[in-house]
């Protein structure tokens, strides 16, 4: 699971909430899809 | 058919905002259901699927819990008349959030990876909410997760076998990560993560 940060909830909140992998935004697509491959990698 | 793995994109505050619209679209629906306007709104940003949303709106402002039945569907089906009268106001009003128009497109060019969402929306305002910002095309919005009638737990792994199964062109139960379900059955039930 990915959490985004948003104005409403902190990154902090979000990894505390379960995320495997917290981002800023979406504006960093290297970021995002390296987390993708990660969590799918994992999961295979 | 070679093995496609399901990226599950929440709609609202992860891919976009529509700020005050929805409350507005519950306040329009609530006073034509019910006949009088409603004093008290669903909170913003919680996570709780309409059809929950729509029932803690009736019993908040006073209607009776032997009504909830008869009256929830209506406004279930009234709803999504009411959001699509508001598509410009989405249009106007809404936000799309930073890099998600790129975000989306970059993963729905992955060979590999199936975008599609999972969210508390019913499944027509999810559409408008994609359709207004031009999103609806990077993602399989045939299947993955939305809301209809169901009150309790309507994303479970249960219900994302039976949408996949309805098309046997898209991938099939055995091909989904089997921790694809707790990871849905998480996502479901937190309410406040923005998830992806």
């Amino acid at each position: 699971m990915i959490g985004i940060a948003s104005g409403k909830t902190s990154i902090d909140e979000l990894a505390a909430a379960g995320a495997d992998v917290v981002l800023d935004n979406l504006e960093n697509l290297p970021q995002l899809l390296d987390a993708i491959a990660m969590l799918t990698t994992n999961d295979a | 058919m070679a093995q496609r793995i399901l990226v599950l994109w929440d709609i609202d505050r992860t891919l976009l905002y529509v700020g005050d619209i929805d409350r507005q679209v519950y306040r329009e629906t609530f006073a034509e259901i019910v006949g009088r306007p409603a004093d008290r709104l669903p909170a913003r940003g919680t996570g709780v699927t309409m059809p929950l949303a729509i029932q803690s709106l009736l019993l908040e402002n006073g209607v009776p819990e032997l009504e909830v039945p008869r009256l929830l569907p209506r406004m279930v089906d009234l709803l999504p008349h009411r959001l699509a009268a508001h598509a410009q106001d989405l249009r106007r009003l809404g936000v799309l959030l930073p890099g998600a128009a790129s975000a989306l497109k970059a993963v729905h060019g992955q060979a590999g990876l199936l975008p599609t969402v999972v969210t508390g929306n019913l499944k027509p305002n999810a559409l408008l909410k994609l359709r207004a910002f031009q999103l609806e095309g990077f993602l399989d919005t045939e299947i993955g997760g939305t809301h209809q009638m169901t009150i309790t737990a309507p994303l479970s792994s249960r219900w994302l076998r039976l949408a996949l199964r309805a098309d046997t062109a898209r991938p099939s139960r055995a091909q989904i990560p089997s921790s694809s379900e707790t990871r849905l059955r998480t996502s479901v039930l937190d309410s406040k993560a923005e998830l992806v």
